[in-house]
């Protein structure tokens, strides 16, 4: 055994994978009780596969070392624009956002997806051997152009709750890399007033109800709102103790929309209970601790970033999730990290969790 | 194989604070999640009955299996109003998914010829019942329901569900009499909400399906099922009050099919009214309307159009005039005016008027039919050849006071009994409808009034089936029954059948001389040189009397009837029983506009019902519980 491979065993993070496994397969097993009734075992297997599949690119990921990788992030960058821009001519499968796309024999895929994980990498990798003491504007010119390309890519979608997310997780990304915070307050400030002055003429209309129309949820005449409505009947009727595994009637019913995806959190909640809803809190609180950590011990600025990025990135997706689930938050279609049912998905969760478990073998 | 390095120490990392920065998002991030927890809390435990009882209301759902309605048939329960199997179109608001209603609704209506006011109404009437089923179209056609199958997909919330149609066989037979169904309206429910009645419930609208809903309406079942977002059904679910529908009633009516067929197609060239009636109990054995209507047009899809088409019809098919018009009774009172004469005594079989045409009182003169005038008339002779002049002195005799007490004892200023709604009760001229008429007009009741009002022309009017009564109370010696359309009640799951028994209506305790002189003379009037000749058939011995309802004034009378518009052609009257010494058969003959003279020709029709009855009769026992079963 080398010695690479010895201190890769050592420092590996046995208690981040741990977590993510667990998370993994409760999200399986929600899956399973909210789709078992209409499609049988399908999706289960699928996700099962998709995140064996995830595993071993972590691994891959683990044993090649993350600062090999790194370099050819902007082939990911350019593949994900690619992908976006073959998506906007082609069009994408159904919805009214274009995000799916389908080629050939593969299934269906979300480029967006590898986008948030293309452009965490570009920041990071950015940034590569630099001292972070006074980061300048200028100093980061290239990843903000990348930023940009791909952010209008996802607007052009128009899938407005990632390119929101993008936004944060490029701010944090900025914030750990030493940019006056003053100055991050400021641009945060103003983007949001410009925002809230704009969002009308500039959003679809859907859009604008899907972001005003959160705060309207006594009516079920909206989409939304009955989607909402129903995701809190599940949630609520799950209790302290929950209605017990397999037992929830308004997934296996198809009352809850998007059930085994952006909603699995509301399945889990009404079979096990507000204690299994502290139970998952707990892991994935567990889970961004020692993503941090790993941050904190990282050998360089570009591991550094990547971390903190892929770690904001996540921590946003569970907020604005199970936010949205609950109705503290517009609807979108943000998925829950390594429990929602998706390929795409499921693999850059397992890509990102390879680059941080990486990062953490290769501490100082 | 070399790893890059970087230019990179701890020491840097803690000088620019990353460490510290990394703390902050970690907190940021925590805090959220913990004030998302605290929602979490919120929503399962401090609402969790709340949302619980939504998650139950959401799953399952009670459905309101409607009753099959009773069947009705005729005496020997031969089927005239049964139920079909039909697809009805009904929308969950529940299921609607979010997507609004109008657009659905406009949806359907590039689909299916949908009445979208209907539609809407019957919708905004839903209320708090959002997972009920309201019914927005009824019995789509085979073409509909394939086109709404094929788009199902695209009309969330709507639903096809398998419902009896009620069928009227044969069709426009007994029209008014069976009567139609229709949606119940916000009105009616308001009244009968009470009763069990419910805001998508089909309601008998008139005749029999109107007066014995109750009977016919069966009850509505109830049960749980357990039902998915799209509003299938998965299971039934147990719960107490389940239970499965009972249907309604099965009626037997008093109506003879074959009779009621043979008249319809007698009248099918004449409007007018037929009532035969059995005087031994009072069942009527037929009742026609003409011009007739379809009643499956209300139950049709599309029927809108025809049912304005027939409400236009100027001999308004739609109403049951049997019952809801009255017209002056016209010779035919003249029954009335000798019975109260013979019965108060006024005059004898052997006083006679003498009639030369005319008769006056003070200066005015009153015509009789036959301007030359009849000579001395006795009563007989004065049924016979419905002379006007013996009956001017007769009334002159009695009075109004007295002449009102007898139409009354006929039945006539009230309402029949039958079972059938919006029955009129005519107009007598009683001493309350006279004070009315004073306070009303500011001028008194004439003696020239109590002429006209002799061969009962003026101010009496009297509906069909009152008419009948002539007949009937003549025929039974007196003695009358409550004409009735429903012998018996079946239950369902195989209950006591209920019977109805006749009730007798009046009985005038009348002289037997009285009843003889009436009878020899409405015989005569057939039989011997009277003015109905045209009817008689030998060896059927039918008695009876003709009867003209003025329509057009009296400047307007000489005028022969085909130089007049039809509307103001006098109706024409046959009232009579057969056999004369044993009557099995009472008729109303009523020709609306029929005239004078033409009329006469058009009343032998009378003569082909008797001997069509009569001819196959003794099938027909005046007790017939035991015979139709």
């Amino acid at each position: 055994m080398s010695r690479l491979e010895r201190q890769a065993v050592w420092n590996l993070d046995w208690i981040l994978l741990t977590t993510t496994v667990l998370i993994a397969i409760i999200g399986i097993m929600s899956i399973y009780s909210a789709t078992y009734l209409t499609s049988h075992r399908h999706f289960v297997e699928r996700q099962s596969l998709y995140i064996i599949i995830g595993i071993m690119i972590a691994a891959g990921i683990v044993i090649v070392d993350y600062r090999r990788i790194l370099p050819y992030q902007s082939l990911l960058f350019w593949f994900s624009i690619g992908l976006l821009l073959y998506l906007e001519i082609k069009g994408g499968v159904g919805g009214k956002v274009d995000r799916y796309l389908k080629i050939w024999i593969l299934p269906t895929i979300t480029p967006s997806e590898f986008l948030k994980f293309a452009l965490i990498l570009r920041v990071a990798h950015h940034f590569r051997g630099r001292q972070l003491a006074d980061v300048k504007v200028r100093d980061f010119l290239s990843p903000i152009a990348g930023f940009f390309v791909g952010l209008g890519l996802i607007l052009k979608q128009p899938d407005l709750g990632t390119a929101l997310l993008l936004v944060p997780v490029f701010i944090a990304q900025i914030f750990i890399a030493g940019y006056d915070y003053k100055k991050i307050l400021g641009i945060i400030i103003l983007g949001s007033l410009v925002g809230f002055f704009t969002a009308q003429s500039v959003l679809k209309p859907y859009q604008y109800e899907r972001l005003v129309g959160f705060t309207r949820q006594g009516e079920n005449s909206q989409e939304t709102g009955w989607q909402l409505r129903q995701s809190k009947v599940a949630i609520g009727s799950g209790g302290f103790w929950g209605r017990g595994y397999l037992n929830g009637t308004q997934a296996k019913l198809e009352f809850l929309p998007a059930k085994h995806t952006d909603f699995i959190l509301a399945v889990f909640a009404e079979e096990w209970g507000f204690i299994g809803i502290f139970g998952l809190f707990s892991l994935y609180i567990v889970w961004l601790w020692r993503g941090l950590k790993i941050a904190r011990m990282a050998s360089g600025a570009s591991g550094l970033l990547a971390v903190t990025g892929v770690c904001t990135l996540f921590a946003l997706q569970f907020i604005i999730n199970a936010g949205m689930i609950v109705g503290l938050l517009p609807i979108t279609g943000i998925t829950l990290p390594f429990m929602s049912y998706g390929g795409s998905s499921i693999l850059t969760n397992m890509i990102c969790l390879g680059v941080v478990l990486s990062v953490g073998v290769c501490r100082t | 194989m070399p790893i890059p390095e970087y230019g990179w120490n701890q020491e840097v990392a803690d000088l620019i604070g990353a460490s510290r920065r990394i703390t902050g998002l970690f907190a940021f991030f925590a805090l959220s999640a913990l004030l998302i927890a605290m929602r979490f809390w919120f929503l399962q435990i401090v609402n969790q009955q709340y949302y619980l009882t939504l998650a139950e209301t959401n799953r399952s759902r009670l459905l309101r299996e409607p009753a099959f309605r009773g069947e009705i048939c005729d005496r020997h329960g031969r089927i005239l109003v049964n139920n079909q199997a039909s697809y009805d179109l009904t929308l969950v608001l529940e299921d609607l998914g979010g997507v609004p209603l109008d657009e659905v609704l406009h949806r359907l209506c590039t689909l299916v010829n949908l009445d979208i006011e209907f539609a809407r109404q019957k919708i905004k009437e839903v209320g708090y019942r959002v997972f009920q089923p309201v019914t927005i179209k009824r019995h789509l056609t085979f073409g509909e329901l394939a086109t709404i199958e094929a788009h199902k997909h695209e009309l969330p919330g709507v639903d096809l569900s398998l419902r009896p149609r009620r069928a009227y066989r044969l069709q426009s037979l007994a029209a008014n009499t069976l009567g139609y169904i229709g949606a119940i309206t916000s009105n009616e429910l308001k009244t009968l909400k009470e009763e069990g009645y419910y805001f998508d419930d089909l309601i008998g609208k008139m005749g029999l399906e109107k007066n014995l809903d109750q009977f016919l309406r069966g009850e509505r079942g109830e049960k749980y099922v357990e039902v998915n977002a799209h509003g299938r059904v998965l299971k039934e679910l147990y719960h107490p009050q389940a239970h499965p529908p009972v249907p309604g009633y099965r009626v037997y009516t008093t109506l003879d099919m074959e009779l009621q067929q043979y008249i319809e197609g007698l009248m099918t060239q004449h409007a007018g009214v037929v009532i035969a009636q059995d005087p031994r109990n009072g069942e009527i054995l037929a009742l026609v309307n003409s011009p007739a209507f379809d009643p499956n047009i209300f139950s049709s899809g599309g029927g809108a159009a025809l049912i304005q088409e027939i409400s236009r019809n100027p001999h308004r098919p739609l109403r049951n005039r049997a019952i809801q018009d009255a017209y002056p009774p016209g010779s035919m009172f003249k029954i009335v005016m000798a019975t109260a004469g013979l019965e108060t005594d006024t005059i004898k079989e052997r006083s006679g008027f003498s009639c030369s045409g005319t008769f006056f009182l003070g200066s005015h003169a009153f015509r009789c039919w036959k301007s030359g005038g009849h000579g001395t008339v006795s009563i007989h002779d004065a049924i016979r050849i419905s002379c006007n002049v013996f009956f001017y002195n007769l009334g002159q005799r009695l009075g109004v006071n007295t002449i009102a007490d007898y139409a009354q004892q006929f039945g006539f200023g009230r309402l029949t009994g039958i079972q059938l709604p919006y029955e009129f009760t005519g107009r007598v001229p009683d001493p309350r409808y006279l004070e009315e008429r004073r306070k009303r007009l500011g001028f008194d009741w004439f003696p020239g009034d109590t002429v006209s009002l002799s061969i009962g022309q003026g101010e009496i009017a009297i509906t069909p089936l009152q008419a009948l009564n002539i007949a009937t109370t003549i025929a039974g010696n007196g003695r009358r029954y409550v004409p009735r359309l429903v012998s018996k009640y079946i239950p369902p799951n195989k209950g006591e059948p209920i019977v109805v028994e006749s009730t007798i209506d009046a009985d005038l305790h009348l002289k037997p001389e009285t009843i003889t002189i009436i009878k020899k003379a409405m015989w005569a009037v057939v039989n011997d040189g009277g003015t109905a000749t045209r009817v008689a058939v030998p060896g059927l011995n039918i008695a009876g009397k003709t009867g003209t309802a003025q329509v057009a004034s009296q400047s307007k009378r000489n005028i022969p009837d085909d130089q007049l518009p039809e509307r103001l052609r006098d109706h024409a009257w046959f009232v009579s029983f057969a056999p004369v010494d044993d009557p099995k058969l009472a008729l109303i003959v009523l020709l609306n506009h029929g005239g004078k003279v033409g009329a006469r020709k058009k009343l032998e029709l009378a003569k082909e019902i008797y001997t069509f009855y009569l001819g196959r009769v003794d099938q027909s026992t005046p007790q017939l519980s035991g015979a139709a079963l």
